[in-house]
């Protein structure tokens, strides 16, 4: 096989048996990779109805064919499981050089199943693999663990994805991070990782990605690069200001979510904003592996912050350098929670990465657990501390106390709609299915509405980033108070978008390359003639496989929907005031473009069409 | 006179993140810019093969009081004293679709 390594490695933690197969050359062609092959394994092998933390459920990292080429940004592995946070099939990438590592050690796949006895960490070093014990670094925060499990490997290299505390604690919402700052970070991957007793893994390749036709693989990422080097977006724009670019902007349109969704205006979003780090704490880029965006934010805490906060970094502190923060996390910690101190933020997303946690939905049930505070349903006694909105003191020591589940952080950790619940107040959870919204407010932006409600992994902004005609205004500008023609927008993000996935691709390159730039990249590393056509048909597929596995894990199509805030509590300000989600004017619509019932099932004819009967 | 707000890189180039402006259109108020910033504004704001004398160069993005002027009136959007002009450079090519 070329493109594919077409290897998988399965390793059963209950018995310590380390295995190696075939890859399945038919899924391959038909599900592509990443995050498409890994659904397609888990179908095969995991009852939809599992306990996400049950040693039954199994742990799948998968790479795609461009994972580890020379294609700008094929740096991703996909995290592929059942997720504890929405009972849904997860699927959550991360870049670095992790992903790439496992593709030149010789495998697309590795398949983790059962539960250790005790904590280990897996070792892989091309035909070299083997667990070793990790009880020593139980208790530990990724960047130490990182550090200790390289030393010990003594192959200089090599990249770690670990778990912290949090993942060992089974926060709902847990991470796993390698090389230290990058984060497969959405729906729990990393309780899963922790329920199985895995600490750690570390992989070093010495091999190559095998391609099809070198030749047009180097014309193809030539004309790719060249593309992404003239569209000023990923030539200036991000690497300027990173993700945090959009804080701003977002704002300016009224759709930038404040204080729990309750408002979509935050009046100190420049505080917070990609300017500002900018100019007053960013000290360098970072790019991925084969990434020529680096879009990636080395910061450094300020002046007046370090009297305040020290760092957990290793070396400990080291010139007050963190990374990030990424858009959406600067959201979740700060407008969200009314945080304006960028050095709160900067300290509790390097508490996110080093405990092991997600910004998004940790920021989300803070902000959530803020409004019972404020509205007396939660009492200084039981939180510990005062908790209004706007505290980035609270913001800090919460975060560490959910990573440890210590006090209220226990109750934190559960995520907003489960601690919503406990206290009688389901109605602050903002998501859908269990998660937590990003930083878009699906009154003012009405495809993102639709987007986050049909999202097979919960509320998710990537799945279908309608931002881009609504805001960005690409491929043209599309009202984003409308609902005409967001069915159909939000169908075909979420179909392409699936296949750059599936790809092993960074889905920010789709803001200078369109599908066209992509499809010969795969063609030429696999050897298989896709086409345009034949990889948004790959993203369908995959996308109507999720849909089937969360129907047989019990997730009705009535969970397609938004919380009661949003559909009826009209934003109060700015310019989107008066504006309500109009989500059932789109959900049919949407069902008819998927070819579904009107009940939002697949039907035995599209399952035919995709091969999936 | 309108309150401008300038995001990103424009700020750099313009050399202001806000400012007043006295401007009756939307096309004045970027002509004003244009006259503070520098003539290589010109290029950023209309200098396109593609543009129309109604259209702004296609990366440029500008909302009045939170709204595009994709969905008012171009470049011939009135601006009014009480008015907030947010303007800054979008400059994607692909997207998540297509």
């Amino acid at each position: 096989m070329h493109g594919w390594t077409g290897c998988v490695l399965r390793v059963d933690l209950s018995t310590g048996a380390i295995g190696r197969e075939e890859l399945n050359p038919d899924w391959a062609r038909d599900f592509v990779g990443g995050r498409g092959i890994g659904a397609r394994y888990l179908w095969q092998e995991v009852d939809p109805q599992v306990d996400a933390l049950a040693p039954e459920n199994k742990l799948i990292f998968a790479t795609g064919p461009l994972t580890g080429t020379n294609a700008s940004c094929g740096s991703r592995y996909m995290v592929v499981t059942k997720g504890p946070l929405t009972g849904c099939i997860t699927t959550s990438n991360s870049g670095g050089h992790w992903g790439p590592e496992l593709k030149f050690a010789g495998y697309d796949l590795l398949i983790l199943e059962g539960r250790a006895e005790r904590p280990v960490y897996l070792w892989i070093f091309d035909d070299v693999v083997e667990l070793r014990p990790a009880e020593h670094l139980w208790g530990t925060g990724v960047f130490d663990s990182e550090d200790a499990i390289r030393r010990e490997t003594g192959i200089p290299g090599t990249s770690v994805a670990c778990i912290g505390p949090a993942g060992e604690n089974l926060v709902r919402y847990a991470a796993i991070l390698n090389d230290k700052f990058r984060a497969a970070g959405r729906s729990g991957v990393g309780a899963v990782m922790g329920s199985k007793n895995l600490k750690g893994i570390a992989v070093r390749g010495t091999g190559a990605v095998s391609v099809a036709d070198p030749s047009a693989l180097m014309a193809a990422q030539w004309a790719q690069k060249q593309v992404l080097s003239e569209a000023p977006l990923t030539s200036e724009g991000l690497p300027a200001y990173g993700t945090l670019a959009l804080m701003n902007v977002i704002n300016e349109h009224g759709a930038l979510p404040t204080r729990n969704y309750r408002e979509a205006q935050f009046e100190e979003a420049e505080a917070i904003s990609g300017e500002e780090l900018a100019q007053t704490r960013l000290a360098a880029n970072k790019a991925c592996f084969a990434c020529t965006i680096a879009c990636g934010r080395v910061s450094r805490i300020s002046e007046e912050g370090r009297a305040r906060y020290t760092l957990n970094t290793s070396p400990r502190n080291w010139k007050h350098a963190t990374e990030g923060p990424e858009y959406e996390n600067a959201w979740s910690l700060g407008a969200d929670c009314g945080v304006a101190d960028l050095d709160a933020i900067l300290k509790a997303n390097t508490i996110c990465n080093d405990l092991g946690l997600d910004p998004i939905s940790l920021g989300a049930t803070i902000a959530a657990a803020m409004e019972l505070y404020e509205g007396g349903v939660l009492s200084e006694e039981q939180t510990g501390m005062p908790l209004p909105f706007g505290s980035g003191d609270a913001l800090v020591a919460l975060s560490e106390a959910t990573g440890y589940r210590r006090g209220f952080g226990d109750d934190l950790a559960e995520g907003s709609k489960r601690m919503g619940e406990k206290y009688g107040h389901p109605e602050v959870f903002m998501g859908v299915k269990g998660q937590e919204f990003p930083a878009y407010d699906p009154r003012a932006l009405q495809g993102m509405g639709l987007g986050y409600a049909t999202s097979n992994r919960g509320a998710c902004h990537l799945r279908a980033y309608t931002v881009a005609a609504e805001v960005v205004g690409e491929p043209e500008p599309m009202d984003p108070r409308a609902t005409e023609g967001k069915a159909q927008l939000a169908v075909d993000m979420q179909n392409i978008s699936t296949a750059v996935d599936a790809a092993g691709l960074c889905v920010f390159l789709t803001f200078g390359n369109t599908l066209s730039d992509l499809t010969p990249l795969v063609a030429a590393a696999t050897g298989i003639a896709y086409d345009d056509d034949a990889l948004v048909r790959a993203g369908e597929r995959i996308w109507n496989l999720e849909r089937l596995w969360n129907l047989r894990a019990g997730i009705d199509p009535s969970e397609d929907k938004l919380p009661k805030r949003m559909l009826e509590d009209a934003i109060p300000a700015g310019p989107a005031r008066g504006e309500v989600s109009r989500l059932a004017e789109m959900l049919p619509e949407y069902y008819a473009v998927r070819g579904w019932s009107p009940d939002g099932r697949p039907d035995a004819a599209k399952l035919a069409e995709l091969g999936l009967g | 006179m309108a309150a401008v707000k300038l995001l990103g890189g424009l700020r750099n180039k313009v050399g202001a993140g806000r400012l007043d402006v006295d401007a009756a259109t939307v096309r004045e108020l970027l002509d004003a810019l244009v006259a503070r910033g520098g003539e290589a504004l010109t290029v950023l704001f209309f200098d396109d093969p593609r543009a129309t004398p109604t259209e702004p160069h296609r990366d440029l993005r500008v909302l009045v009081n939170g709204r595009s002027i994709a969905f008012l009136h171009g470049l011939e959007t009135g601006v009014e004293s009480k008015d907030t002009v947010t303007v800054h450079l979008s400059g994607a090519r692909g997207y998540p679709g297509g």
